[in-house]
C-alpha cells in the first residue's frame, strides 16, 4: 500500500476510487496530528483541525496540480487551519504566541519522567521555531517547501532552524542541569 | 540531535480516526450541496421574478415619468414616448442578460458539485 504515491492516491480519488483518500488519511493521521499537537497543545484539538485539514485537502484536490507533491500542500492547509483555530480560541491559550513557551510545555514538563525529554523541548521552543523543527524534522519537508509553506524567505528559515538547534540544546542542557 | 528529531515518536491516534475523519467529510458536503442547491434554487427564483416584472415595472415607470412632464412639456413627453422601444429594448436585453448570468451560475454549481463528489 505504502508503495503507491499520495499524488497517485490523489489521482485514485479524483477518478471515483472510494477507499483512495480513506487511505491518504490513514497513511498521515498520526504524522498530522502529532504536527498539530505542537501548535494546539492537547490531543482533542489536535484531532479535530485535523479533521478539517482533511476535509480542506478534500475539498482542494480537484483544483491541485497532482505533478507536484502533495504532502507540502497538506501541511501547508495544516498550518493555515491552526492558526486559525489559534486565531479563533484567542490569545488566552497562547499557543501561538512567538515569544511564549506555549500552552503545552507546563503541561508537558509535569510528566513523570523529570528530565526533560526532546519532545518536550521542541514544545517549549517559541512557536516561529517550534514550526520550522515541526516540518522540517517532523513533516520531512526541505527548505524551500517549508519557505513556501510558511511564506517566508529560504533564508529565514535555515537562520530559524539554526537558532531553534541552539535553543534546544541549551533547553536540554538548562533543566536537565538544574533537574539533578 | 537532528536525527532525534527525526524519529521524535508519534501521537497515538483512535482506531477510528480515519473512519470519524471521512465522515466528518461526508456530513460537510451533504452540508454544503444542500446550501449550495438552496441558493441556486434562490437565484432563479429571483432571476425569474426581474425577468418577469421588469417590463411592467419600465412601463409604470414610464406612465410615472410621462405624467408630470405632460404638465410640464408637452415635447419632452413625446421624446419619453419615442425612446419607450428602446426602454424596452433594454429591458429584453437586460432579461436576457440575467438569465445569461444565471445559466452560467447554475453551471459553476453544478460543476462545484459533481467535482466535489469525484
Amino acid at each position: 500500500m505504502s508503495s503507491i504515491s499520495d499524488e497517485e492516491l490523489a489521482r485514485q480519488h479524483l477518478a471515483g476510487h472510494r477507499d483512495a483518500f480513506r487511505q491518504l488519511v490513514v497513511r498521515y493521521q498520526s504524522r498530522l496530528v502529532s504536527f498539530l499537537y505542537r501548535y494546539a497543545g492537547d490531543q482533542g484539538s489536535a484531532e479535530e483541525i485535523g479533521q478539517d485539514v482533511f476535509l480542506k485537502l478534500y475539498r482542494a484536490l480537484p483544483r491541485l496540480d497532482l505533478s507536484q507533491p502533495l504532502r507540502p500542500y497538506l501541511y501547508r492547509i495544516a498550518v493555515n487551519a491552526a492558526h486559525d483555530w489559534a486565531r479563533r480560541r484567542g490569545p488566552p491559550a497562547g499557543a501561538l504566541d512567538e515569544t511564549d513557551a506555549g500552552p503545552a510545555s507546563q503541561t508537558h514538563l509535569d510528566q513523570v519522567d523529570e528530565r526533560l525529554s526532546l519532545g518536550d523541548a521542541v514544545m517549549r521552543l517559541p512557536l516561529i521555531y517550534r514550526e520550522v523543527v515541526s516540518l522540517h524534522y517532523g513533516a520531512g519537508l526541505a527548505y524551500s517547501q517549508i519557505a513556501q509553506t510558511l511564506s517566508i524567505p529560504e533564508e529565514t528559515v535555515r537562520t530559524r532552524l539554526r537558532r531553534a538547534l541552539t535553543l534546544l540544546r541549551d533547553l536540554l542542557r538548562e533543566e536537565n542541569e538544574g533537574g539533578k | 540531535m537532528e536525527n532525534e528529531l527525526r524519529n521524535l515518536p508519534l501521537r497515538r491516534v483512535p482506531d477510528d480516526y480515519a473512519d470519524r475523519v471521512m465522515l466528518h467529510i461526508a456530513q460537510a458536503e451533504a452540508r454544503r450541496q444542500r446550501a449550495l442547491y438552496a441558493l441556486g434554487a434562490l437565484t432563479c427564483a429571483l432571476m425569474l421574478a426581474i425577468v418577469v416584472t421588469l417590463p411592467e415595472v419600465l412601463n409604470d415607470l414610464f406612465v410615472w415619468i410621462s405624467h408630470p412632464l405632460a404638465d410640464l412639456e408637452p415635447w419632452l413627453t413625446v421624446q419619453v414616448a419615442e425612446a419607450m422601444p428602446d426602454l424596452l429594448l433594454v429591458a429584453v436585453l437586460l432579461g436576457v442578460g440575467l438569465s445569461g448570468v444565471s445559466a452560467i451560475f447554475l453551471t459553476q454549481l453544478n460543476e462545484q458539485l459533481t467535482g466535489a463528489s469525484g
